[in-house]
């Protein structure tokens, strides 16, 4: 048996009250000259405690209490006076169901906008569009010469060059994960055009497809209003 | 534990607004409620305020008392907030020296030792929680069950706090016998 298994066995002993040592640990105390000197003090203890808990000192409260009670009672009756609420009707309920929901909605039209503004605060009129009014305009002008063809070919590419240009831009925004290296707009420069790459590159893929379909399109339709014109 | 059945008809002549059920409330208890408050805070004055304030507050509350359980460790636990509640705004306000334990001068022997007096000193250097412990367990000789009942806390706790109690208070039994000697 250790000392701290002495000291712990000793304080149970103690919570249930028992004051004598059974052989196991008087065998320990006997040759432990510490634990022998815990045994002494507690013991010590005990009897002092002894003393101390059978004094009961004299006192007489219930006059006191009893003066305090009803002024005690009055006061607390008052607060609850003061503190009742008046019955509810029973529409209240659903009114303030009513008042909860429309303070919900407006709270989420709120933030909605919000977010919203914090996204596209910096969006401008899309160069895509603007790119495909300037193509249809053009377009319009039913071209019957070569040199018109060259126009239109170049404002289709221009377009192009734009349509890919914001398509980076929204996914540049709304793809945090992108490595800062590849945040640099790959279309940059005095001709958007001259810049196009035949395959567009990784952040750009799952917009490559709907991107050339639509300058196809777009193509397609300048070479069928060039040949119905000529 | 049982529910007294006298306890019962007293505590329903209380909440009936009956004085004579009142009284005998207040004396049935106030000697245990005293006892308490005044081991716990050393000072008689405050012993009597304090438990006075513990039967306002067990009368304003008796009619959420549990009729299962017995009275006794609901009044304790009671007494047992307020006295810790009064040790921590004492905590905050300077203490006059000379007022410390002013129940016992009557039990002082001139040049001996007074053994209520001995512990009364020590349980005062303990922390709020294991003098609780100590006064419910020696004083109201409550189990470590009932301790843990009344504290609110597991019997865990209770033997912890009960063990360093009796070991602080032994060691400084201990110390004051070398300065005396």
């Amino acid at each position: 048996m250790t000392c701290l298994d002495f000291e712990n066995r000793v304080q149970e002993l103690l919570d249930l009250r028992q004051t004598e040592l059974p052989g196991e640990l008087s065998a320990h105390a006997t040759h432990c000259a510490e634990c022998h000197k815990l045994w002494g003090h507690l013991q010590q203890l005990q009897h002092s405690v002894a003393a101390w808990q059978t004094w009961s000192p004299t006192v007489t409260l219930a006059d006191a209490v009893l003066q305090r009670l009803p002024v005690d009672f009055e006061t607390t009756a008052n607060r609850q006076i003061v503190t009742t609420r008046p019955a509810c009707s029973p529409l209240s309920g659903f009114v303030v169901l009513l008042a909860s929901a429309a303070t919900l909605l407006i709270a989420l039209g709120i933030g909605w906008r919000i977010s919203s503004n914090a996204t596209y605060a910096n969006r401008q009129p899309s160069a895509a569009a603007l790119a495909a009014n300037h193509l249809v305009s053009v377009t319009a002008l039913a071209p019957a010469a070569d040199r018109q063809l060259d126009v239109l070919l170049h404002g289709a590419r221009d377009a192009y060059a734009a349509l890919a240009s914001q398509a980076w831009q929204e996914v540049s925004t709304t793809n945090v994960l992108l490595p800062p290296t590849d945040s640099a707009a790959p279309f940059s420069g005095d001709d958007p055009a001259a810049s196009v790459p035949e395959t567009l590159s990784r952040p750009l893929a799952p917009y490559g497809r709907e991107l050339r379909d639509t300058v196809d399109s777009w193509l397609l339709q300048v070479f069928q209003n060039q040949d119905s014109s000529t | 534990m049982s529910v007294d059945v006298s306890e019962l008809e007293l505590v329903q002549g209380c909440l009936a607004g009956k004085v004579a059920c009142q009284r005998q409330f207040v004396e049935q208890f106030e000697g245990m409620i005293f006892g308490l408050c005044l081991r716990m805070l050393g000072r008689r004055h405050d012993a009597e305020d304090v438990a006075q304030e513990v039967f306002l507050r067990a009368f304003r509350n008796l009619h959420r008392w549990d009729q299962e359980r017995p009275l006794r460790p609901w009044l304790l636990t009671i007494a047992a907030n307020r006295c810790r509640t009064h040790l921590e705004e004492r905590g905050r306000r300077p203490t006059p020296t000379d007022l410390q334990a002013d129940w016992l001068p009557e039990r002082r022997r001139p040049g001996g030792r007074d053994d209520a007096e001995e512990i009364q000193q020590a349980l005062a250097t303990l922390r709020p929680d294991y003098q609780q412990c100590f006064v419910l367990f020696y004083q109201q000789e409550l189990s470590v069950q009932e301790v843990a009942e009344v504290l609110d806390c597991p019997e865990g706790t209770v033997k912890t706090w009960l063990h360093r109690a009796r070991k602080e208070m032994a060691e400084y039994l201990r110390k004051r016998d070398i300065d005396q000697d």
